[in-house]
């Protein structure tokens, strides 16, 4: 009754064994479930250098910790692997509805290893696990195959679905597993894992209860919380062609203060990240023409093309993910694009809206739309797409790559009518897109000729729409996090609005200072860093969305939630201490495998090398050598090398509990 | 009193503590903190300011505990 099930399903596609497993309670007080769970049970059953593409991969699914307890915004899953990507550890995360259906099933998590000699999928319900025969939806993308399975699953209550597209089945390393038609657990090649284990989907329709220490304490909490996103909403006269101007303001200014992050909530609710789509192009947090542009290049005639309200006036319907109070998300009509081929797609992330804009140059947001729903289809990884066409238009227009190379696709900057056709070459891994479909740094290993210098990413993975240029703790994540390259784990603006100093002892306090010092390697933007990572692999570990953490640890107390869904009454101090031990572990995890931690520093473009000669972030540079040695250092890491000191290990619990694994 | 401001970065911050709290005198309204903060006048017409998440007039005489934001949007993921 602590808001954990203490059981998992551990399946051997190879022999066809299903067994369950009990997870000891001093497991999840360490490390939570979620990310924890996920790496203690990878940690301990992949052998070290095993092939992310071979049997002794490991695959996991894992709910939060909180997720169906009553808590808010905690409805996150998460899947687990030995990334084929970057070689090291692997996660990505998802919204909608799959995370309550895991515990739904009687699990915390559920594990596959092997390899089906056919395709397969995993069904569970009440009656428990089977697997099952997949051949009649192998070919089919995620969506039609999706909609298959619950037709066939559905006895009185609808499945939940997580399930690979034609990009996961044909192994491209960045793919994703998706879910509720359009949602993807995007990064670090999961689906490419799934693809090569010939595991098609987890249908799971479990309907038992999940329960925790005092329901009522949760739900309490739950209603402060609700009641104050409830009042966030903008007042009419606030329309999408504010938000660029607003960024113009946030790009020049000189200073930086910790705002209240629920007011976040009323632009989440009104446009959902697509909010981000001219504000971030102006304020210079997104990055333009493969990193070696600005808005100079990129200006109003382009960004006012895909501004928010643009892209909501498509949108039919809100889509809210399971236990989420603001609503994001949408679906929107497209059945007036591409002559009609696909009706309606969820609408498109602000990450996606910039590698398929920005960053391509292009102004079309018609075709972003269209490419939307085809990645979200074949299950392909928009972020990591969008640079893998960024990088071969580089390529192009330095003579790197011809007509030749692209079978006749011209290239050019903006060309929607070519990033379209690349993408489906790319899905299909026809001609040029099988060069593209594994990502930048393979691509450019593939292609060599020196097209390596515009492969934009950070230990294999190309990296969010967010600039560390313009955000110099970003680009520490994006360097020194166990999944490199990611915009989630932590930055400035982040930590400012979570305001982990309101309740952690060492967190340094923000008030208003200048922005100039984002760009200093110092103890305290370290510690910073450190404790931005930290609160994140409790996020992670409890099922909690991103959006949620940013409203602040004052409104969205995951401490207090935490406390009242296990009884375990702990400190933040010592909720933080776990998520140091979940990062540590991560980073053991890599180390296991062979991961030299700098290797995974992010492309030098993205630190200011050369530095930009125009628009907001002209000269910008970031000393990231330095911020990721003190980072590693304020982790308890080795300073020079990135590897979790002995001692450090040892204060975490972690040399005993991974001996008893 | 001690109220909570979540200022802006173009506003005067000296007078809000670590923690994010003014100290202000009781009957105190919402100008007062306007003041502190040396908000300019220019800016006062569209400046989105709330209450405790309600919308509020300059004259709001404020209570202890009271919650100030100021409203100035910032990215997302």
């Amino acid at each position: 009754m602590k808001g954990y099930t203490g059981k998992i399903l551990f399946v051997n596609l190879t022999t066809g064994h299903i067994e369950e497993r009990t997870i000891p309670d001093q497991v999840y007080e360490m490390l939570l479930s979620g990310v924890g769970l996920g790496a203690y049970v990878l940690y301990n059953e992949i052998p070290a250098g095993a092939d992310p593409l071979g049997p002794d991969n490991v695959l996991g699914f894992t709910s939060g910790l909180l997720t169906g307890t009553g808590s808010l915004m905690t409805g996150r899953w998460m899947v687990v692997c030995k990334s084929p990507l970057t070689g090291g550890w692997g996660d990505a995360n998802c919204g909608g509805y799959f995370a309550p259906a895991i515990k739904q099933c009687g699990y915390d998590g559920i594990f596959f290893t092997g390899i089906a000699e056919k395709p397969v999928y995993l069904l569970v319900n009440n009656k428990g696990p089977q697997l099952k025969d997949a051949s009649h939806v192998w070919g089919k993308d995620a969506t039609e195959s999706e909609e298959i399975l619950i037709a066939e699953n559905t006895v009185k209550k609808k499945p939940a679905v997580a399930v690979i597209g034609t990009a996961g089945e044909k192994v491209s390393l960045i793919a994703g597993v998706c879910h509720d038609r359009g949602r993807i657990a995007a990064r670090s090649g999961v689906g490419a894992v799934m693809g090569s284990k010939r595991l098609k989907a987890v249908v799971l329709a479990g309907s038992k209860p999940i329960k925790c220490h005092d329901p009522q304490a949760v739900k309490e909490i739950s209603q402060a919380f609700a009641g104050k996103v409830r009042k966030q909403n903008l007042p009419g006269i606030v329309k999408g062609g504010f938000l660029p101007v607003m960024g113009k303001v946030m790009g020049s200014m000189k200073r930086v203060a910790p705002l209240d992050g629920m007011l976040f909530a009323s632009l989440m609710k009104k446009w959902g990240t697509p909010m981000s789509n001219g504000m971030s192009a102006t304020s210079g947090d997104t990055p333009i023409k493969n990193w070696a542009g600005s808005v100079k290049d990129y200006n109003r005639s382009y960004y006012s093309k895909i501004n928010a309200d643009h892209v909501i006036k498509r949108e039919y319907r809100k889509y809210h993910c399971y236990s989420c109070v603001v609503g994001c998300g949408g679906v929107c009509n497209i059945s007036d694009i591409g002559q009609g081929k696909f009706t309606h797609t969820h609408k498109p992330e602000y990450e996606t809206c910039a590698v398929f804009g920005p960053l391509l140059m292009n102004r079309n947001l018609e075709s972003i739309f269209y490419i939307n729903e085809l990645l979200n289809r074949a299950g392909m990884d928009s972020i990591s797409a969008g640079h893998a066409v960024a990088f071969a238009m580089e390529c192009y227009e330095k003579g790197l790559i011809t007509r030749e190379d692209t079978g006749g696709l011209e290239l050019t900057w903006g060309n929607a009518g070519a990033i379209i056709k690349l993408v489906e070459m790319m899905i299909a891994r026809e001609g040029f897109g099988d060069v593209l479909a594994d990502g930048v740094k393979a691509a450019a290993r593939k292609l060599g000729r020196g097209t390596d210098k515009y492969a934009i990413h950070a230990g294999g993975q190309e990296p969010g729409a967010h600039d560390s240029r313009f955000d110099p703790m970003m680009g520490v994540h994006y360097s020194v996090d166990p999944t490199p390259g990611r915009h989630t784990i932590g930055a400035s603006q982040y930590y400012n609005m979570t305001r982990l100093w309101e309740k952690v002892s060492w967190a340094p306090a923000v008030k208003i200072y200048p922005k100039d010092e984002e760009y200093m390697a110092t103890d305290r933007e370290a510690l910073k860093s450190v404790a931005g990572a930290c609160y994140k692999q409790i996020v992670d570990g409890i099922g909690g969305c991103l959006f949620a953490q940013i409203t602040g640890v004052q409104h969205w107390q995951a401490f207090e939630w935490l406390n009242a869904a296990t009884g375990w009454n702990k400190t933040p101090d010592e909720y933080m201490l776990i998520g140091k031990r979940m990062q540590t572990l991560r980073q053991l995890f890599n180390i296991k495998h062979g991961i030299d931690p700098r290797t995974f520093k992010m492309h030098r473009r993205m630190a200011g090398d050369p530095p930009l000669k125009e628009g907001p972030l002209k000269g910008r540079q970031v000393p990231i050598d330095a911020m990721m040695k003190l980072h590693w250092k304020h982790f308890g890491w080795d300073e020079n090398t990135g590897v979790p000191l002995p001692e450090t290990v040892q204060e975490l619990g972690l040399d005993q509990l991974l001996q008893k694994g | 009193m001690k109220v909570k401001v979540y200022a802006l970065p173009f506003l005067n911050g000296d007078a809000i503590d670590e923690m994010g709290f003014m100290e202000v005198p009781e009957g105190a309204t919402l100008r007062y903190v306007y003041k502190k903060l040396q908000v300019p006048l220019l800016l006062r017409p569209i400046l989105l300011c709330s209450v405790n998440y309600e919308k509020a007039r300059m004259d709001q005489v404020l209570q202890d505990g009271d919650v100030i934001s100021f409203f100035f949007p910032i990215s997302g993921g």
